[in-house]
């Protein structure tokens, strides 16, 4: 259990430092970029959905210590996108390759961004925008996140398949009598 | 969900604080460590874009430019002008403001322009909404928006939700309102057309706000709009610093 606390702890300080540290120092291009969202659809792959429940719930926790909007709301969020997630890895894309991953990062997205601002609204809390869904600048830098973000994912792929085994495909060969 | 409601149950009635200001205790070091880093990474990719050499010196020669504009205005703003230019040049030791030093922790907020920053100091700090945020040179870079216990978020001045109020330095002491515009520029409004100004002057802030001190440098005029059938005229203003390269700056204490 010990082993557990520690090693999401130091999985939240990394990709929270990352996410809010360096990310939140880059050109505004890359701000759109979620690596929270992506670890949590390579966690919920490459381990089980606790895994992913708890990153989601602990780094949604630090989000909304660093966030100036309500308090839940990144919690929320993240939760609500990673049961999406979860249900289309379960019912569509359940064969672990390229396409699926980036299928899935862009949908994850998506419904994360859908999903905040829906949060935001409920809760009375709209980023001090008056308008939520509309303008070009937001569906803009919304698609710009969602091209970013599949480039990530499919940066990470290649990344896994060159250290390990797990998503490479799987022949079973009939031996020739 | 459980979970969710729970932690915003306690959250709400302030059980979990200690454990909210020990995680910031601890991320914070990271964080600004991180910022740091990637500030320094897009600062070099910026130089290299252009030409190094003439970025280098256009740099040395603007931040001594800004310092000598920062004296200057200060000079104009303070009763006693006999004081030697010696004082000028260390800014937070020889006036009597008292300020915080802080690290940039992000950027942060729903503004895609870039005009908010994170620090990580808060209230208790003595980090309040409304105060002045300066950089090395005593320039004002920004105003606090809002202070959380350990972090405070800040309206960077070309921020549209940074409102200062500015006079111009010049013999009329214009007063007016600045805005910050697209992210990029600072828009002073609510100048009366009878009032002549010109580019190249000094704008900084009036002392009329709560918060913050007079003589507070914003920046340079570099245009102004006059409409014969408006009753206001607006001037657009340059920042004198580059607010993206920021990664320590100073809040003025009251």
């Amino acid at each position: 259990m010990l082993n557990k606390i520690i090693y999401f702890f130091f999985l939240i300080l990394g990709l929270e430092t990352l996410q809010i540290g360096f990310i939140g120092g880059l050109p505004s291009v890359f701000t759109g970029l979620n690596i929270i969202i992506i670890a949590l659809i390579f966690i919920l792959a490459l381990k089980d959905f606790e895994s992913a429940a708890i990153l989601a719930l602990g780094a949604g926790f630090v989000e909304d210590i660093y966030s100036f909007s309500p308090f839940g709301l990144r919690i929320l969020s993240l939760f609500l996108t990673l049961l999406a997630v979860n249900f289309l890895y379960v019912s569509f894309f359940t064969n672990r390759s390229l396409y699926s991953f980036l299928a899935l990062a862009a949908l994850a997205n998506l419904a994360y961004i859908i999903l905040e601002k829906i949060a935001g609204i409920l809760i009375g809390y709209s980023g001090g925008q008056a308008v939520i869904f509309s303008g070009q600048a937001f569906l803009s830098s919304a698609f710009r996140a969602i091209a970013l973000n599949a480039i990530l994912a499919a940066a990470v792929f290649y990344a896994i398949n060159f250290i390990s085994q797990k998503f490479k495909p799987v022949f079973l060969l009939r031996k020739r009598s | 969900m459980a979970v969710i409601a729970l932690l915003i149950f306690l959250h709400f009635f302030k059980l979990i604080g200690p454990l909210e200001s020990g995680l910031t205790y601890i991320f914070n070091p990271f964080f600004s460590g991180f910022y740091s880093f990637s500030t320094n990474v897009r600062t070099r990719v910026d130089e290299q874009m252009g030409r190094q050499e003439l970025l280098e010196t256009l740099k040395a020669l603007e931040i001594e430019r800004n310092q000598l504009i920062a004296d200057n205005a200060k000079m104009k703003n303070l009763e006693n002008e006999n004081e030697t230019l010696r004082k000028y040049l260390n800014f937070f030791e020889e006036t009597k403001y008292q300020s915080v030093m802080a690290s940039v922790v992000s950027r942060a907020g729903s503004s895609s322009a870039g005009g908010e920053l994170m620090i990580n100091k808060g209230e208790k700090e003595g980090v309040a909404s409304g105060l002045a945020v300066v950089n090395s040179q005593g320039i004002i870079v920004g105003k606090v928006a809002e202070a959380k216990e350990h972090v405070s978020l800040i309206n960077l001045t070309t921020d549209s939700q940074c409102r200062l109020a500015a006079a111009v330095v010049n013999s009329d002491k214009t007063i007016g309102v600045t805005g910050g515009e697209l992210g990029l520029t600072i828009k002073m409004e609510y100048i009366p057309q009878t009032e002549n100004l010109q580019a190249g002057n000094i704008v900084a802030t009036s002392g009329l706000e709560k918060g913050i001190p007079k003589g507070l440098v914003i920046g340079k005029i570099g245009e102004v709009r006059r409409e014969s059938n408006e009753l206001w005229q607006t001037a657009v203003i340059e920042p004198l610093v580059n607010l993206n390269e920021l990664t320590i700056v100073s809040v003025l204490l009251p």
